[in-house]
């Protein structure tokens, strides 16, 4: 089915809820969310590690059952041959109980009956896994708060220091000793993690000359753009600094005709959105709903912004 | 079809994230806040004082299910929305808030589209709240649409996969939801005068 052409009420829901958005409360719920998770991990790790139902766990108790045949007919198998090969002067012994270390040394290579306790996964009490999110939600009371609001600016550094969320991994080191591969075998290298690739892409794009003669709005497809898009709206001005030094062109619209500039202004970024003017963006560029730039930094209405767009004085 | 990059980088997040990457979470959840967090809110409408604990069970339960998400099933939106509706209907039913529940599709007329919107014609904070008043305002089966829709991105494929509903049912919700949104900002408007 086609979708329903954009409305115009769309739009208008749209730009009610960016004049709306708090960007401090929105920082905030990101450290505390992301405190939780790692906080929620660290209590309860088998929960998320478990993979989706796989052969043992589906098979489990069709193995257990196996195994357990087998030992039931090897012990009536082999039992009435040792009592019947025992020697008469020994009869009364044999009437007894027999040793029970000898039957199991017996059986065990093919009753593996204590590796079925071994394979069994601890399993997380239900206790530990409620308790989590009950300590870390508690968007209600102060400890939480206190938490989120101290963990801001690098929120899971601070609110969960010994979580492996506080570090970012460094990127994986290049080949470095390695004998310059030949040209095939360079993209079969170790990707770097996808967090970083996608966050800040570290290998150096094809210089884009032939995009960059192309008109504004029909960049889409360029590589480079939609990591432009986001790192200004996420305010990473390394990253946007890194991409536009690539010559991703300042200017590429999404599909709404959104700039890397109007993400920046929309996201309330001013240090991304000075970089992206000092690189030439467009501020009375409009996107499909007919606002620029400039219309949307009204709208958010932070001086600092408007500074940075040489707005305001 | 042409796949969308951003839904195949959303899977591989959350692939890296499950194989121990951090950074792949924070990463995915970056990209999705602002419009799952919205999401929850306006559909809780006057209940929207429990949207950060929901949005907060919701990345919860994203984070502990991760390993057992299937991207050949569903796409990452359409799976993190479909445990954002449960939520919010699970929460209305501990609630017993029932009263927005019913779709009122029928007794809706078409109001044709009447040019400017509204928040060109006075760009104000009182009507960026009026226009969100209204949505929160919309019946709840319209609203969920609506929202699916127009904050999430969503297809209308997607979003009666995740309503389960027909995609015809989805599109009739979106078209009643617009036209309620137009009568109820337009009786503000006469209101205002």
């Amino acid at each position: 089915m086609v979708d329903p052409t954009p409305d115009p009420i769309d739009q208008s829901y749209r730009d009610a809820e960016i004049l709306l958005t708090e960007q401090a409360e929105r920082s905030a719920r990101r450290a505390r969310i992301l405190a939780a998770v790692a906080q929620d991990k660290a209590v309860n790790p088998m929960e998320r590690q478990t993979p989706a139902p796989g052969f043992a766990s589906r098979y489990g108790w069709l193995v257990a059952a196996s195994v357990m045949l087998v030992s039931g007919y090897l012990v009536l198998k082999f039992l009435p041959l040792q009592q019947l090969g025992s020697p008469p002067a020994t009869q009364t012994a044999a009437v007894k109980p027999p040793q029970k270390n000898e039957r199991t040394a017996a059986l065990s290579p093919s009753a593996p009956v204590p590796d079925l306790s071994v394979s069994a996964p601890a399993a997380p009490t239900p206790s530990a896994s409620d308790q989590a999110p009950i300590v870390a939600r508690g968007r209600t009371t102060s400890s939480s708060k206190q938490a989120a609001s101290a963990a801001v600016p690098p929120p899971a550094t601070r609110v969960a220091p010994s979580s492996p969320m506080a570090a970012a991994p460094p990127p994986p080191p290049p080949p470095a000793a390695a004998p310059p591969p030949p040209p095939a075998t360079v993209a079969e290298a170790a990707p770097p993690p996808v967090a970083a690739r996608l966050a800040a892409p570290a290998a150096p794009a094809p210089v884009l000359r032939a995009d960059a003669a192309k008109p504004m709005g029909m960049l889409g497809a360029n590589p480079g753009f939609a990591e432009l898009h986001a790192a200004a709206g996420a305010g990473r001005a390394a990253e946007v600094q890194e991409l536009l030094d690539r010559h991703v062109p300042v200017d590429s619209a999404d599909a709404n005709g959104e700039t890397a500039l109007m993400k920046s202004v929309r996201a309330d970024q001013p240090a991304t959105a000075a970089l992206l003017v000092r690189y030439g963006a467009s501020l009375d560029k409009k996107n499909n709903a007919g606002f620029s730039a400039r219309d949307l930094a009204a709208q958010v209405n932070d001086p600092a912004l408007k500074r940075a767009l040489g707005l305001q004085p | 079809m042409a796949r969308d990059p951003a839904v195949d980088e959303d899977s591989e997040l959350l692939r890296a994230y499950v194989d121990g990457d951090q950074d792949a979470f924070a990463l995915l959840y970056d990209r999705h806040d602002q419009a799952c967090f919205k999401f929850i809110r306006r559909l809780l409408g006057s209940a929207g004082a429990d949207a950060e604990d929901l949005h907060q069970e919701t990345w919860l339960a994203v984070s502990r299910h991760a390993a057992s998400f299937n991207p050949r099933k569903a796409g990452f939106a359409a799976w993190l929305y479909t445990i954002a509706r449960r939520k919010v209907w699970d929460h209305f039913r501990k609630q017993k808030i029932t009263h927005l529940v019913s779709g009122q599709e029928d007794l809706m007329a078409e109001v044709p589209d009447s040019g400017p919107t509204p928040l060109e014609q006075a760009e104000s904070r009182e009507t960026a709240l009026a226009i969100v008043k209204a949505v929160e305002a919309l019946p709840l089966v319209q609203r969920e649409t609506f929202l699916l829709f127009v904050e999430c991105g969503l297809s209308l494929e997607k979003i009666a996969e995740i309503t389960e509903v027909s995609a015809e049912t989805s599109k009739s919700r979106l078209r009643y939801a617009r036209t309620s949104l137009r009568r109820l900002l337009s009786e503000r408007e006469a209101i205002d005068g």
